[in-house]
């Protein structure tokens, strides 16, 4: 990725400097220098100090490892965690595997063909971004209590299956744009060198597709690794799950850190793969964006398209969906009501507060660290790393380094008598953009690095300053991109469980804990309502998400 | 109009007198100019592709002989791509028929066609390395025939060595090249390039276009060539066809499209032309190309320069007739001359050295 917004700075300087040599004005130049080189060092130290903050909670875990407490191990070997990394191993590959199919298959299903109601299933089929696991989970599991039996349903594939359905759409996107990106000529030259229309898909069209993929599938995997919520209502025992259980019931954080070690070894594993696949071959095609010729479907074959994709809406959103309305009117007609209706205002509100406080510091951080920092620079790139480090690091892992982190600074005594970071708003807080700031990052990073370079370079000849540049071309170019990074964010926040589970404040009860706590007890029809209200605003959110993708790619081509 | 006031420089005699030598067809159909040659490796028989209601390509014919390149060019949107991906499958026709090497494969798809393809944009599959896209199309080799024949083709491009990199760590031209290997490996009946070079560095092209059609004699390939570029047409193929809206006008040796074209379309696509009424026919027309007139200062000529532009090699000039018909005229005078300016009298001379082609008006 190239970095437009950094170089136009560099840019930015090396004008500066030697319009003042022409002009032959040392005196003036030489504070300039003295200006900006103090400039150039308040930014680095800015984007140091917030690299390192993000980045010390997860360097706490993993320095955890160094001193292990033997006996917590010995006991946890000899007991449950053989089964945790068996029950966790089989989660990972089963979904990864799971949402690479289906992913990839739906989203060649839109991309290469034209049937009726394909522009709007092309939507639909994001939607089940907006059920958490662990809501669509409890739905599953009491609508399947009655045929299969209360221990026959709390089975691993049956949690595996769940969070396919609610995962697979990460592929989905990342292959949909994958295939668009995609050149017809590619597949014409292999259909002449012998292919037909089906091995020209898997010879070119899907080898090429490999990193967008490997992408989808990676994040997939973390949320699979970071996952609680879901695999908790079908009696998975998972790392994560030991990660909680450990801390919740022996209060041993170092044992549950330690644990939680094992999780980032896993996460880079995954990262590895993916990067070791890629190689050194390249997978754009230059050249002439021609797009893939779409087949227009007839007859049986049409209305086959049409019903898979609908199909697979109703069984991932419609169905749940409905099921969960059921419930809430059940508890409208209930006594349950007056609760309902006093407390769904509350977790709203609490998880709105959270959701956009923490996607807005993400924001501002990313934006940040994307115009100050310069990767080619030595240090450059290992700053970047440590600042996205969090997002390779499962949620538990991440609430526990912060914990830590916390603890030890209050420990120190240097907030006022009676403040406490350990279970304050700030604290919560820091947790979600240690967790999500990559996310920012690299969706802020990449739509700045599409803006050409020219567009920079000419409305610097026409005499605009960085500042300029900055907020009149690159941000209104790069906006649909930095607003989709945004809406990723809000909506990872709005769902998220563990982290929010350990670090909540007193008083801040978010809409996943409403429906962690009352599906911990199976009550179902209780756990609707915030169930509800969560997939309403994340609905709304994956809606605000595919707006700015479309309106975003008009902008750019 | 009154001719005499085009005067032969050489003879002195009026332009009229000269008959034209009527070799040329006064009808846009010589395309069966190939009939007589050996059987042909490729037949376009009467092809027609419709989109949206529209003929893009309208009933067009030509063979190609084995070794033979032809060059297809006519202005963009004039459906020479789209005939090229008809002719190797990839789109459907409405009528017609290709014959390959003496087999109809107008039903068969592209995988079944042997046909190769080269696109401007090359299409080297960015995941795989040269070695792999060049083997792409061998998959009924073994492992060891298929690497002597990659090594073979290697060699034949003048890239040797460059097997195990990929698309993106060699240069444009070196690229082009891998894709006519690529194209080339499993043995093609026909190679279809799409305006190979048009994304080529200017100073590059010569040479990617030398190697490549220098590639493709040594292997006796058949090949149609599609581009916009007139002077490469008429500087590459052994025989140049040139389509417009759908219709392929003339095809020809390259000279013969250039000096006998059979309309109007064609003679100035291929260059600049004017055109005289002919004096002894009328609906017919006189070409004349701007190295076969000449100018002569003359304070009382009937004619007069409305534009002039240096060309390097020669002054053109722009001049508008007496009888109202404009005309352009290359002078090469070299340094000594002073050339005319805009608003000078002159004379219009016929300088050609041979008849002017007559074609309808």
């Amino acid at each position: 990725m190239s970095n437009t917004l950094t170089d136009a700075i560099d840019v930015a300087r090396d004008d500066s400097s030697s319009a003042d040599a022409a002009g032959g004005n040392s005196a003036p130049s030489m504070t300039s220098a003295v200006a900006q080189r103090a400039r150039s060092w308040t930014s680095t130290a800015m984007i140091s100090a917030v690299a390192i903050a993000v980045s010390i909670p997860v360097l706490v875990i993993v320095w955890s490892i160094v001193q292990p407490s033997t006996e917590v191990w010995e006991e946890l070997w000899a007991t449950r965690l053989p089964g945790m990394i068996r029950d966790t191993a089989t989660l990972l590959v089963t979904v990864v595997f799971g949402t690479l199919v289906l992913g990839t298959s739906l989203a060649w299903l839109v991309t290469a063909y034209q049937f009726p109601g394909r522009r709007l299933l092309g939507w639909l089929l994001v939607t089940p971004l907006a059920i958490p696991g662990y809501v669509l989970g409890f739905v599953w599991l009491d609508t399947l209590q009655e045929p299969l039996g209360a221990r026959a349903v709390r089975s691993i594939w049956l949690c595996a299956l769940v969070l396919t359905i609610t995962l697979y759409p990460y592929v989905y996107l990342f292959a949909r744009a994958a295939f668009r990106e995609q050149s017809q000529r590619a597949i014409d030259v292999a259909r002449s060198l012998g292919c037909s229309r089906s091995q020209a898909f898997w010879r070119v069209v899907l080898p090429m597709a490999r990193p967008s993929l490997a992408g989808g599938a990676a994040l997939v995997g973390m949320e699979v690794l970071t996952d609680v919520g879901t695999v908790r209502l079908f009696n998975v025992s998972t790392i994560a799950d030991g990660v909680l259980r450990v801390w919740f019931g022996t209060g041993n954080r170092n044992a549950a850190a330690e644990l939680a070690v094992l999780l980032i070894g896993i996460a880079i594993v995954l990262i590895a793969m993916e990067r070791l696949a890629r190689g050194r071959a390249r997978f754009t095609q230059s050249g002439s964006r021609a797009g893939l010729h779409v087949e227009r479907l007839h007859g049986a074959r049409a209305a086959g398209a049409s019903t898979i994709g609908w199909a697979m809406f109703t069984f991932a959103v419609a169905l749940p969906v409905s099921r969960l309305i059921t419930w809430a009117l059940e508890a409208r007609r209930t006594d349950q009501t007056a609760t309902v209706a006093g407390d769904l205002g509350f977790h709203l509100m609490s998880s709105l507060r959270v959701a956009a406080v923490a996607t807005l510091t993400c924001l501002a951080l990313g934006l940040l660290l994307v115009a100050g920092l310069n990767r080619r620079r030595a240090g450059g790139s290992l700053l970047a790393r440590l600042a996205t480090l969090g997002y390779t690091v499962p949620g538990p892992v991440v609430a526990i380094g912060v914990l830590v982190t916390l603890a030890a600074l209050d420990r120190t005594g240097w907030l006022p008598d009676g403040w406490l970071l350990v279970g304050s708003f700030v604290g919560l807080i820091y947790a979600l953009v240690v967790r999500f700031l990559a996310v920012a990052y690299q969706g802020i990073e990449s739509s700045v690095g599409k803006v050409s370079p020219s567009v920079v370079a000419s409305a610097r000849t026409l005499g605009a300053g960085r500042v300029r540049v900055a907020t009149r071309i690159e941000l209104p170019l790069a906006g649909a991109g930095i607003i989709a990074a945004s809406v990723l964010v809000a909506i990872d926040t709005l769902k998220e469980l563990p982290i929010t589970l350990l670090l909540r404040p007193f008083g801040t009860e978010t809409l996943p804990i409403w429906v962690w706590q009352a599906t911990s007890e199976s009550l179902w029809v209780q756990a609707a309502v915030p169930s509800l209200a969560i997939v309403a605003v994340g609905m709304l959110l994956v809606a605000a998400l595919l707006w700015t993708l479309e309106h975003g790619a008009e902008t750019v081509s | 109009m009154n001719m005499g006031t085009f005067v032969d420089h050489h003879t002195g005699t009026s332009r009229h007198e000269y008959a034209p030598a009527g070799t040329t067809d006064t009808v846009p159909n010589s395309m069966d100019a190939t009939l007589d040659q050996p059987r042909a490796a490729l037949s376009v028989i009467n092809v027609s592709r419709r989109i949206a209601g529209r003929d893009v390509v309208d009933r067009v014919s030509f063979d190609v002989a084995d070794g033979e390149l032809v060059v297809i060019v006519g202005p963009s949107g004039c459906g020479k791509s789209t005939l090229l991906r008809a002719i190797a499958g990839l789109d459907p026709i409405v009528a017609g028929r290709f014959v390959l090497d003496g087999t109809d494969v107008t039903a068969r798809p592209p995988e079944k066609r042997r046909i190769g393809l080269v696109f401007q944009d090359h299409a080297l599959f960015p995941h795989r390395r040269v070695d792999q896209n060049i083997a792409f199309g061998l998959t009924h080799l073994d492992r060891a025939a298929r690497s002597r024949r990659v090594d073979e083709l290697l060699e034949l491009v003048r890239l040797p060595g460059v097997g195990k990199r990929y698309p993106h760590e060699l240069s444009g031209g070196e690229q082009q090249r891998i894709a006519l290997a690529r194209a080339l490996a499993p043995d093609p009946a026909v190679v279809l390039l799409d305006e190979p070079f048009a994304s080529l560095d200017p100073s590059l092209r010569d040479d990617v276009r030398t190697d490549v059609i220098e590639a493709l004699r040594r292997r006796n390939a058949a090949a149609v060539l599609v581009t916009h570029d007139r002077e490469e047409a008429l500087a590459l193929g052994d025989r140049v066809a040139v389509m417009s809206a759908g219709r392929m006008l003339q095809i020809d040796r390259a000279d013969e499209v250039y000096e006998r074209p059979t309309d109007r379309f064609v003679a100035t696509f291929l260059g600049e032309a004017s055109f005289l009424p002919d004096p002894n026919e009328p609906g017919m027309a006189l070409m004349a190309r701007p190295h076969d007139l000449t100018l002569r200062a003359d304070a009382s000529g009937p004619d007069q320069v409305t534009a002039r532009r240096y060309l390097g090699a020669a002054w053109r000039y722009s001049v508008r007739r007496a009888d109202g018909t404009d005309v352009d005229v290359d002078l090469t005078g070299g340094p000594a001359t002073t050339p005319l300016s805009v608003g000078d009298p002159c004379t219009v001379v016929v300088d050609a050295g041979h008849p002017l082609h007559r074609l309808p008006a």
